[in-house]
């Protein structure tokens, strides 16, 4: 059991991420369809379904992390995608393939393969884990609910920036002849 | 109570504040980056030394005038070699007559070489029309002119004071930047740097 604030602003930051997420892969289906292939795990035949199947479940987890009531599903299910994802990044690292796009940030930007992408969901399992812990029965003031959706922004605006400095390192290095 | 409220109510709206800001100068880094990226290969360079007298060449320019170059005179020269077949050459056009503008003791010639309709269209279309524009091969063999957009720095005096390939902005600046350290490469002015001791070089 932890406190309402917990579970309420993980659920809405995570919300909001998966949502962002959904949508990069509806818009450009094209290129979703380019990126599961470039993983080489799923038979060719499934790809098109694959594409579509995982943005849906996405945005599927983000409405339900809103309410309530469908929240431990919709978190469950959050919590399988982010392991399914981690599994296909840590899966391709094993194989070897530091270089080919992750397909993390969206479209608009490449970033290839690093360990420290597993770091990163890590962190989206550890907001799943947040809202799928049953939080206990207490009447919520005004300013918790200020303070539920403060941290929420604060976590998603973390996020960005972490994901961004992920995207720019590996261009930097390049610049620096480091890598 | 109140007033831990208020300060945590105002703690939150910082810690948002900091975050966006941290966002914000991310995303610099990654504008920042496209800006300083690898622009062009570097390449061996041929013709005359910087710091010598530049080769004396004659030309006519559109309307059938002549136009010297590397004579001494009163100002100094500034030859831009472009093609019409470049598209960089043509982004650089309007740094090139900014600078035209911008200074009184320079005179800014361009020296283009190939056909006469895409050297109209490309003079109708950069506008310039009252610019001393020479089509002729004959300067840009003299000068040994191998990559395009390039650019030739003379003083008054006929002397070559920077040359070298430009692809931007910034290429352009750092001729004149030679010319007023007085020293005709970066290799050369950080070795007088180092050489003499009463000025401080970051190592």
């Amino acid at each position: 059991m932890i406190d309402p604030i917990f579970s309420t602003a993980a659920a809405l930051a995570l919300s909001v991420i998966l949502a962002s997420a959904a949508s990069h892969k509806l818009r450009k289906p094209h290129w979703f369809r380019r990126q599961v292939n470039e993983y080489q795990l799923t038979p060719p035949l499934l790809t098109s379904a694959i594409a579509l199947a995982l943005p849906v479940t996405e945005l599927l987890a983000a409405t339900g992390l809103l309410w309530e009531t469908s929240r431990p599903y919709a978190a469950s299910l959050a919590l399988a995608l982010v392991a399914a994802y981690a599994l296909a990044i840590g899966i391709n690292l094993l194989r070897g393939r530091h270089d080919m796009d992750c397909g993390c940030s969206g479209p608009a930007m490449r970033q290839p393969l690093h360990p420290i992408l597993l770091l990163r969901n890590g962190f989206l399992g550890v907001l799943a884990l947040g809202a799928l812990i049953p939080a206990f029965e207490r009447t919520t003031s005004v300013h918790d609910n200020f303070i539920m959706i403060a941290a929420g922004t604060v976590a998603i605006l973390l996020y960005t920036a972490a994901d961004l400095w992920l995207v720019y390192r590996p261009l930097l290095l390049k610049l620096s002849g480091d890598k | 109570m109140q007033a831990l409220i208020v300060s945590n109510v105002l703690l939150w709206l910082l810690l948002i504040a900091t975050s966006l800001v941290m966002v914000g100068l991310i995303r610099q880094i990654g504008v920042l980056h496209s800006r300083i990226a690898p622009a062009g290969a570097l390449m061996m360079d041929k013709g005359v030394e910087v710091g010598q007298p530049a080769p004396q060449v004659t030309a006519a320019d559109r309307s059938g005038r002549p136009v010297n170059i590397g004579y001494a005179g009163e100002r100094s020269t500034l030859l831009f070699f472009l093609s019409p077949t470049c598209p960089i050459c043509k982004s650089l056009l309007p740094a090139i007559k900014a600078i035209d503008r911008s200074s009184n003791d320079l005179d800014v010639i361009y020296v283009s070489d190939g056909d006469p309709a895409a050297q109209e269209k490309l003079i109708a279309d950069a506008g310039l029309e009252n610019s001393h524009y020479v089509v002729s091969p004959e300067v840009g063999m003299t000068f040994q002119i191998g990559k395009l957009p390039y650019a030739a720095l003379i003083d008054a005096k006929g002397t070559l004071k920077a040359k070298g390939l430009v692809n931007s902005r910034e290429h352009l600046d750092s001729l004149f930047e030679t010319q007023m350290l007085g020293s005709s490469t970066l290799q050369e002015y950080l070795k007088t740097q180092s050489e003499s001791p009463r000025v401080h070089t970051p190592s």
